[in-house]
């Protein structure tokens, strides 16, 4: 079962108090999500450029697809031979067209269902509030920025404080 | 951006554009009837190709390529500008690009499904289609992997999913507002749609590294569909096709006729929807620049076509090429009509036309900016680029090597009848998709919007930095 929220979270309408307050949280260790109507540099920065996972997954994906792309075709043309003139049998520089789309296919699908499949898996290990307050918040997809801090009770005073000192707009402690 | 967006902020992004998905306007009822009409024409004419046979279409030999192809060609042209601002455009960081990508996109989706028709139309028992794909089968017989046709099978159907890929995964955070904003079984929809997508940053850190990859297998992708396309007549023998240019010519035409599609749909866009301040001069602008390009590019290979002709000292690809703008020459009147100019030369000087000489007022800044004649000129060169691809495919194989061998070529009622319809298809397609869908990318238009600060003038923060140099940027485009 998964463990409940138990936190702070509040909703700003400037990025830069976002982007401060997400900083200096992150410098304090503190366990924390960002939510944004858009990706921006600064929150990026803010939390200290986190990377992805998703390229090693679309690397094993196009190479696959480029194994794939000449794999079949040479199998094809050995399993049933088929001579035209003086042309070889197994046509690498045909094949490598197969080869090149099959790279791009598999390459981009993988890439497209790990987006969500690995924001899934993210949800599990940075939990957001299930409260109906959060749930029924939908300015993050609007125009407000919100940060969530993962933190016990007795920091939550701390954390709200900071969150006040620079224009947070709505600010809610679940516990 | 220009200075007019500036006074946007990310409030009005959602309402603008979320708006345009409430009560339909009259325009939006125009332009179905007009499209269903078409695609219903469409339908009819191919549903009596079908129970009459594939004899109705003015297909024989030695034109065994005829309006099909031609359309085929035409669509997946096209469909060339969507992932071309999407994917090309987004990895050189254009500004201009965040309001017209996804109509764009959109637009290449419904391209390439329309062009994915042709091939199904002209083998003429549709039902036998899937003998294109490799299947296995009981006499262990496989496809040719070293035929262009097969190829172009393998391109297109790539190109079409990543296609779809790409207009989805930039669908999503979009349909989040959606979400947001809807009530009811709507919101239940948009809720399945968005696939549990919460704008948190864990997403969209895998979401700008996934865009950013789907871009780096876009872009090659953009220029070898249409290489490939044109290597299907390349790789032929063919006087008129057994060219090396084929490739950097269709790719430009196709960027060419694709931008003046994106033009042609957004203008209207523009109007109807009052995005004026999305979709704004410079945008435009940009848009006519990069047309102008391609067009001197198009043009650059008519003349080297001609020129090869003449300078290989081919008989063969002298007279095809003499053909195509004077019709038989007066030497050649025992086995064809000397002198005549028919139906391929007016094809010919259209296409001059409407892909040379029309494009040349966009060198002027004051036509750049004049959206109606931007939306004139745009049609044009649809119509051009059609009637380049029709000369393409139909004239080199009414003159072949041997006299004996040539022939005539008139589309017949039924071809016409499929081709208005896959204008139908399309314009029906992208009818509804501006009230199902936003028109506008609402997280890329936000993006390419200065952020709201409260301490704009502050720079010792290191992200600051970083964010007052992209908003400049954005400032100064």
């Amino acid at each position: 079962m998964r463990k409940p929220f138990n936190g702070v979270w509040g909703s700003f309408p400037y990025l830069d108090e976002a982007a401060t307050v997400v900083e200096t949280l992150r410098k304090e260790g503190k366990d924390l999500s960002v939510l944004s109507p858009c990706p921006r540099h600064e929150l990026y920065d803010a939390l200290g450029r986190p990377s992805s996972r998703l390229p090693w997954i679309t690397l094993v994906a196009a190479g696959l697809g480029i194994f794939f792309g000449f794999a079949f075709p040479i199998w094809t043309a050995m399993d049933w031979v088929l001579p035209v003139s003086q042309k070889p049998i197994v046509g690498i520089p045909a094949f490598t067209i197969i080869g090149f789309e099959l790279m791009v296919l598999l390459g981009g699908m993988a890439t497209a269902i790990s987006i969500f499949l690995l924001g899934h898996f993210d949800l599990f290990r940075y939990r957001l509030p299930t409260s109906p307050a959060f749930k029924s918040y939908t300015r993050f997809s609007n125009d407000r920025f919100g940060v969530v801090v993962r933190c016990p009770e007795s920091d939550a005073a701390a954390v709200e404080q900071l969150m006040r000192e620079h224009s947070v707009e709505e600010v809610v402690r679940e516990f | 951006m220009s200075a007019e967006a500036i006074t946007v902020t990310y409030a009005d992004v959602n309402k603008d554009i979320l708006e345009t998905l409430e009560r339909p306007k009259p325009a939006f009822f125009l332009m179905l009837i007009g499209s269903v009409t078409a695609l219903l024409i469409g339908a009819v004419s191919w549903a009596i190709q079908i129970d009459v046979g594939l004899g109705l279409s003015g297909i024989n030999h030695p034109i065994g390529w005829g309006v099909y192809i031609t359309n085929f060609v035409f669509w997946i042209g096209i469909g060339h500008a969507g992932t071309l601002i999407s994917a090309v455009f987004f990895l050189t960081r254009a500004p201009w690009r965040a309001p017209v990508y996804r109509a764009a996109e959109a637009m290449t989706v419904f391209a390439v499904m329309t062009a994915g028709l042709f091939p199904l139309l002209h083998v003429g028992r549709v039902w036998y289609a899937y003998w294109l794909i490799p299947y296995p089968n009981q006499r262990l017989l496989w496809v040719n992997f070293k035929s262009p046709l097969l190829w172009d099978v393998f391109a297109v159907s790539t190109y079409l999913t990543i296609s779809v890929t790409f207009f989805v995964v930039g669908l999503v955070p979009d349909l989040s507002a959606m979400r947001d904003n809807a009530k009811g079984l709507r919101k239940l929809m948009y809720t399945m749609l968005t696939m549990g997508w919460n704008n948190s940053y864990q997403q969209w850190m895998h979401y700008a590294r996934g865009y950013l990859l789907l871009a780096a297998f876009a872009t090659p992708l953009v220029f070898s569909v249409h290489s490939i396309v044109s290597w299907d007549f390349a790789m032929s023998l063919v006087p008129g096709w057994h060219t090396t240019i084929f490739a950097p010519y269709f790719v430009a035409g196709a960027i060419f006729s694709g931008l003046a599609m994106v033009i042609t749909i957004c203008v209207p866009l523009r109007v109807i929807f009052g995005f004026h301040h999305y979709i704004t001069d410079h945008v435009l602008q940009s848009m006519a620049k990069v047309i102008l390009f391609t067009s001197v590019i198009v043009g650059y290979a008519y003349a080297t076509e001609f020129f090869i002709a003449y300078y290989s000292g081919v008989p063969f690809e002298r007279a095809l090429f003499y053909f195509r703008p004077f019709g038989e020459p007066g030497s050649l009147a025992p086995v064809a009509d000397a002198g005549s100019f028919g139906f391929p030369q007016i094809a010919f000087f259209l296409m001059v036309f409407c892909n040379v000489i029309a494009p040349l007022p966009l060198w002027r800044l004051k036509i750049r900016h004049n959206a109606i004649a931007l939306f004139i000129i745009s049609i044009l060169i649809n119509i051009g680029m059609w009637f380049e691809r029709f000369n393409i495919v139909v004239s080199s194989l009414q003159r072949d090597f041997n006299p004996a061998n040539w022939g005539a070529y008139i589309p017949t009622p039924v071809e016409l009848g499929i081709t208005l319809g896959s204008f139908g298809f399309f314009f029906t397609l992208f009818t509804l998709f501006t009230r199902a869908m936003p028109s506008l990318a609402i997280a890329e238009v936000k993006e390419s919007l200065p952020p709201p600060y409260k301490h704009p003038d502050q720079d010792h923060v290191p992200w600051r930095e970083f964010a007052t140099e992209r908003t400049e940027d954005h400032n100064h485009a």
